[in-house]
Parts: structure tokens; sequence; C-alpha cells
């Protein structure tokens, strides 16, 4: 709500910007035909950025858990 | 064992090398003590900042009255937010109707019946990523099965989302309850003659009732909060909710909606809810702690 949704790319941390859930949000409400499949391409984009990160944490996680599974 | 402590062993002669009491080493010390402390006083700061500026500027507004009408239209004054104190209440008790038992029992399974087994592995892989799916994610999912084949935006739509959203904590949480019930009490069951079945119902979910009763109040309370699962979902009606399949105003979308309008009462009436919803968070909390935690113990 307070990076200002604007629908511009910007380089600037002072002006506003967008987020992927902002959007979807602020769109997803009064969308109709192919708008809804592009907020459904945005939700993809954020549904594997995430499934990425969070995959990426639990790997890691497992690694640390089998290199101290000695130490407990 | 004995390398881990051979190794910590070796690290604490190679500290001693330089003087153990020198003021430089005890003065670097109480310094990150210090530095600890004021850090962690910091981090109190935001959480005391909101709760008095959501008391503060809530408060005024707060009377029986705002919990039996209808929000006011924009410009106006006078009203409350009844209806989307119903909508919030009816749409996380249906989201809690459809995600305890599908993740109560699917955690009995992955716990119970075969722990060890390929599905019961991808069950909590995939529980722990769904915990750090965004919540709109959940409202995307939902408006795609329900409000997209309906054809409207509807409670029952809201309720799916909360459904979606709360179903991996609450799972999550029921198997680290089951794992917390001792083996002996399972061995003594299956001693006396009970089957599987019965252990687990007369044993083992009695015995960790109290925990997975905590993560369902933790799920509650998270649920009430969000906005973006129920905003386009079950999207935002100023009227009292007559069934699930209509439109519903909820607590979240309300704050969010007239917190951005231009007029004084709407964002009081936004700040008053936000204080509803603060007490009700907190005190599903706080039971969830009290209550059910004391009997884990």
């Amino acid at each position: 709500m307070l990076i200002g949704n604007s629908p511009r790319l910007n380089w600037s941390l002072l002006s506003p910007g967008g987020t992927l859930a902002g959007l979807l949000a602020n769109q997803f409400g009064e969308a109709k035909g192919l708008q809804i499949s592009a907020l459904m391409y945005a939700a993809l984009a954020l549904v594997l950025l995430t499934l990425v990160v969070n995959i990426i944490g639990e790997v890691v996680l497992r690694r640390v858990q089998a290199s101290t599974a000695g130490l407990r | 064992m004995t390398t881990a402590s051979a190794t910590v062993e070796s690290k604490a002669g190679a500290l001693t090398a330089t003087d153990p009491h020198s003021k430089a080493r005890l003065f670097g010390n109480s310094a990150w003590s210090v530095i600890c402390a004021a850090l962690s006083f910091l981090t109190l700061i935001p959480l005391f900042s909101i709760v008095f500026l959501v008391f503060q500027n809530g408060l005024p507004l707060l009377t029986p009255f705002v919990f039996t009408h209808l929000p006011p239209a924009p410009g106006l004054t006078g009203g409350g937010f009844g209806n989307a104190l119903q909508g919030t209440v009816v749409m996380v008790l249906l989201g809690l109707v459809i995600s305890t038992p599908l993740g109560v029992l699917s955690a009995v399974y992955i716990n119970e019946y075969s722990p060890k087994s390929r599905l019961a592995g991808t069950v909590r892989f995939v529980a722990k990523l769904l915990t750090g799916i965004p919540s709109i994610i959940c409202g995307v999912f939902a408006f795609s099965i329900i409000v997209l084949s309906t054809g409207s935006p509807s409670a029952l739509a809201g309720g799916v989302a909360l459904a979606v959203l709360t179903l991996p904590t609450i799972l999550l949480t029921t198997e680290q309850a089951l794992i917390g019930v001792p083996k002996s009490l399972r061995e003594a069951s299956y001693g006396l003659g009970a089957t599987k079945f019965q252990t687990i119902c007369r044993i083992v979910l009695p015995n960790a009732l109290p925990a997975i009763m905590t993560g369902v109040m933790l799920a509650t309370a998270r649920a009430a909060g969000e906005t973006a699962p129920v905003l386009f979902t079950a999207q935002w009606s100023s009227y009292w909710m007559r069934s699930l399949m209509e439109p519903a105003g909820s607590l979240a979308v309300l704050i969010y909606n007239f917190a951005t309008l231009p007029y004084d009462y709407q964002i009081h009436m936004a700040w008053t809810a936000s204080l509803v919803l603060l007490i009700i968070v907190t005190i599903t909390n706080i039971t969830a702690q009290t209550v059910f935690g004391r009997r884990n113990k």
C-alpha cells in the first residue's frame, strides 16, 4: 500500500514502484478476461519466486542438519 | 561427539593463549552485552508504538454501537462495522471447518500410519513450502477455483482462501503435537490389545489435543488478520451477509478500504476496526498460550 503502486520501472529507491502482491491486490477485484490471465501470470511469477527461495532455504537447512547430526 | 568436544577444547585453548583477564577482553565482552540488550529493546519500540497508535486513534469510536450497525457511506458519519465483524467470524470459522479436519487427519497419517513413506515426506515438504507462500496467492487460488466457476465473489471463496492459508500451519503443528506423545503410551495401548484406530482415537489424539488446539488458535489469529486472501475472493459488501454465496465484508478489508478514503470519520472507523482486530487476535493468542499451553505441560 505504501510503495505507491506505480506501473513504471524505476531504479530509484525514493520513487514510487510496485510489488507483485500489490498489483494482484489492486487489480484482481475488477479484472475481466485477458486481464485475469495476465494477473494469473503475475501470480505464477510470485509463486515461482517464493518456491525457489523456500526450496533453497529447505536445502540449506537439511545440509546444516546433516552436518550437525553427530553433535546431537 | 568426541571430535566435537575436542574441537571445543582446542578453541578454548587458543583463546586462553592471550591474557583471559585483559581489560580489552572484558570491555569487549560487556560492550557486546550492552549492544545486544539495546538492540532487543529497539525491537520492542515498533510493537509498542503500533499498539499505542491503534489505541489512541481507535478508542474514541469504540462503543457497543459500532458492533451492531452497518458502515456509513463515504462522506457520511455514524454507523459501525457489524457486517465486517460478522464476515470475519463467518469466513474464519468456515476456513477452520475445512482446514482443521484435513490438517489433523493428514498429520495423523504422516505421523502414525506411515511416517517414513515417500508420500509422508512429500506432504511434509509441500506443507513447509505452503507456509512460505504469500497469502495473496491463497486468494488467487480461491478466486480461480470458486469465484471464476460460480461467477461472483462470495464468503465461501473467502473461507476457502483462509482454509488454504491455515492448512499448512495446522498440519505442521499437529504433526509436532503427535510427535510429542510418548511412545510408551502407544505401546501400552497396543499391549492391551487395542487396534491402531483405537489407539489413535482414544490415546494419541486426546493426549495431543492441547497442542493441536494451540496450533488451531494461532492459525485462527493469523487468518482473522489477513487482508490479501479475502480482498478479491469475498470482496466487500456494506450490508449484512445473508448467504455464503454473496460477497461479504471483513474487518481486514474494511481497514484496507477505509484507511485510504479522504474522510476523517472513515479513517477513524478504520482505526477502531484495527483496535477490534488487534484485541481479537491478542485474546486468541493469549488463550492459546495459557489455557492449552498449561494443560500441555
